[in-house]
């Protein structure tokens, strides 16, 4: 879609207006419940696990380059390296994309500095491995062996080095928690990992860790969002059985806003 | 300038694409690539110097100007319309038209290739070619309160033009007599003259494209260039973990040591070879390219692939631990991939072949189920997570623009 039509800008309008109310909602004080997500809610012991093992996270960010979803990896990157830093425990944060480099710079030096551990703090744990797929897959495989992780953590866009990670993560012994907001790779990831963040549960994280107002109402704002797409799918089915049954040729309102939406 | 580029006039962005986004010769060049190197650490010194909450201030209006630019691309219309209204012998008429772009044909043409030659190879940038705005519309001549009578040349009158240089239109239109250029009256109209008499009219065009979406590619190359400074700060993170790890004598030391010759091989002998880039590749290859042949295609690509194959042995063993059926949702999963899988291969389909296909209960057979458990199924769930992700994408790419995220560089700390 390149431009929008009068139905997108009103469409967006309305899912952006659903968010932002209800991010107010939560800044006013409302409770807000959000369901518990048992991956988000086993990063606390996982985290637990490597430091009693005495061993480092590991925390790959995939294939992604600085887009939305790395950025949300790269946020939950600051909470696992607070709860890891406050015990010692290294973070390796390998990486595809030079161009993140300072930023989880900033986001592990910030959460040392958070817990009073600024001295654990190692810019050597953010690693630059290739951009390459598999030349990245194979430093990650190598760390993973050499620092014998205790627990991994894949957050982000992963293609078909996922097995290649995750099943060695597997083999040093290591609590995996695997979270992709892309369908592609979670049979993989459910028959590797602990645990498994899927879908929309991946951008909720951050509020079900923090706690915040605003994220938790972003996150009830996105149900709102999927009540107005599940009634116009709803609308959709209806008025196309509609159509069917009344052998209408032209196509009809629905699908002629949602044709125009495509620009 | 016989025609615009494809933006509209006045915006700067054909300068811009005409003197900035453009292969500059020999040292003019370096001199560019030295100054963008310049102004980007000059950048990153700037940042470094600033506060953490500083920092994140810059970063917020940045994210927020950037996220406005790709707003305003999306909503603002894209004006290829022209819409309008005229009165002709005592009628109201309205004008609707659609405006394309079109290029203007290359005045000195490259040669055909001879017969049994190759053609030329197609340059890596190539002057962006004058793109002409062109109207063709109707006016369609009918008086509102009335049903529509058509009758050629009287109802319906045929307009082009093209848009000059200056942003004005050069309309004529095409009656029974020919084409007939249209007079641009002091009020910003045209007078026009048809077979049903005289009269004004007025045309309105939406800005063409829109005023922001022309300034994207320009953007998009500008964050190509950045992308490719940041190969400096993936190449000296990987030079200090790896030469404390030299220098140092830590375990694995050794990976560390082919870490620098493999870079340093692949800087020289790459740059190297660039010089035989266009040698035959049957003819005997000089030592630098030869040497590049082996690190690139004969060790990196190999060893990529090994990496990939690897993948087979992983799925067995991921497969196993997968389908050991030890609750109710991995049976289900067991029993489902074991009838997908047999669908997939001839074996399975030979078990139910013996099921007439025009039978009712050709619905049984083995790769009907697997088509409909891919399609219908699969499909729905994997919709559902779809539509669920892009919501939750929506509401993350709206805290990150209003700066409403938490965490380093987004807003405030957990």
């Amino acid at each position: 879609m390149e431009f929008a039509n009068p139905f997108a800008v009103l469409l967006m309008g309305v899912l952006a207006a659903f968010i932002l109310y209800n991010i107010r909602r939560g800044n006013l004080g409302r409770q807000l419940f959000i369901r518990e997500v048992p991956g988000v809610a086993a990063i606390d012991e996982v985290v637990g696990r490597a430091v009693e093992l005495g061993r480092p996270v590991l925390f790959s960010t995939g294939l992604g380059g600085i887009d939305i979803v790395t950025l949300q990896a790269i946020t939950v990157i600051g909470h696992v390296t607070k709860l890891a830093a406050r015990f010692r425990t290294r973070v390796i944060v390998p990486t595809v994309d030079p161009m993140a480099i300072p930023l989880i710079e900033e986001v592990q030096r910030e959460a040392h500095a958070a817990v009073g551990a600024e001295e654990a703090y190692d810019p050597a744990d953010v690693r630059f491995l290739s951009g390459e797929q598999f030349a990245y897959a194979a430093g990650v495989v190598g760390i993973l062996h050499r620092e014998k992780a205790g627990a991994t953590f894949f957050f982000g866009n992963f293609a078909a080095e996922s097995l290649v990670l995750t099943e060695n993560g597997q083999r040093v012994g290591a609590v995996q928690i695997a979270a992709s907001p892309d369908s592609g790779q979670i049979p993989f990831f459910l028959a590797t990992c602990d645990y498994v963040i899927i879908g929309e549960e991946y951008y909720a994280v951050t509020a079900l860790m923090s706690g915040d107002p605003v994220l938790r109402g972003s996150v009830v704002g996105q149900d709102y969002i999927k009540l107005v797409l599940l009634g116009l799918i709803i609308l959709g089915v209806v008025l196309t059985a509609w159509s069917i049954l009344q052998a209408q040729t032209e196509p009809h309102f629905l699908s002629r806003w949602l044709e125009g939406a495509g620009g | 300038m016989g025609g615009s580029y494809p933006y509209p006039p006045g915006l700067g962005q054909e300068w811009l694409v005409q003197h900035l986004f453009r292969p500059l010769p020999g040292p003019l060049a370096l001199l560019a690539v030295f100054g963008c190197v310049a102004l980007f650490a000059l950048w990153v010194w700037g940042m470094m110097r600033l506060s953490s909450g500083g920092r994140r201030r810059v970063t917020a209006i940045c994210t927020f100007l950037a996220g406005l630019f790709y707003a305003l691309a999306f909503f603002l219309p894209p004006g290829n319309v022209a819409t309008g209204s005229a009165e002709i012998g005592g009628q109201r008429a309205k004008f609707t038209a659609d405006i394309t772009w079109d290029e203007i044909p290359d005045p000195n043409p490259p040669a055909p290739p001879a017969e049994g030659e190759e053609p030329p190879e197609e340059p890596s940038w190539r002057e962006p070619r004058p793109i002409e705005r062109n109207l063709t519309g109707r006016l369609e001549l009918t008086e509102l309160a009335n049903e529509p009578t058509a009758q050629d040349g009287r109802d319906f009158l045929t307009i082009s033009g093209k848009q000059n240089a200056d942003g004005t239109w050069a309309l004529e239109s095409l009656g029974p007599d020919g084409p007939t250029p249209l007079v641009a009256t002091s009020d910003g109209g045209y007078a026009v003259t048809t077979a049903a008499g005289t009269g004004r009219l007025q045309m309105r065009v939406q800005p063409a494209a829109n005023i922001v979406k022309g300034y994207e590619a320009p953007l998009a190359n500008a964050l190509n260039i950045l992308g490719g400074f940041a190969i400096f700060l993936g190449l000296i993170n990987l030079s200090l973990v790896h030469g404390r790890t030299l220098f140092g004598a830590k375990p694995g030391w050794i990976n560390s040591l082919a870490f620098f010759f493999g870079l340093l091989g692949m800087i020289i002998f790459g740059l190297a070879a660039l010089k035989y880039k266009d040698l035959d590749p049957t003819a005997p290859q000089p030592f630098v390219a030869a040497a590049y042949a082996v690190m690139f295609d004969g060790l990196l690509k190999p060893l990529q692939s090994t990496t990939f194959a690897l993948l087979g042995f992983f799925i067995v063993s991921a497969a196993y631990r997968a389908f050991r059926v030890r609750t109710t949702e991995a049976a289900l999963m067991t029993i489902v991939a074991f009838i997908v899988m047999l669908g997939q291969v001839p074996l399975g389909q030979m078990l139910t072949a013996w099921i007439p296909l025009d039978s009712p209960w050709a619905v049984l057979r083995i790769e009907t189920v697997t088509n409909w458990l891919l399609v219908t199924p699969n499909t729905a769930a994997s919709r559902g997570i779809l539509f669920g992700a892009a919501a939750g994408s929506f509401a993350l790419s709206l805290r990150v623009w209003l700066s409403l995220e938490r965490g380093a560089y987004f807003g405030k700390e957990f």
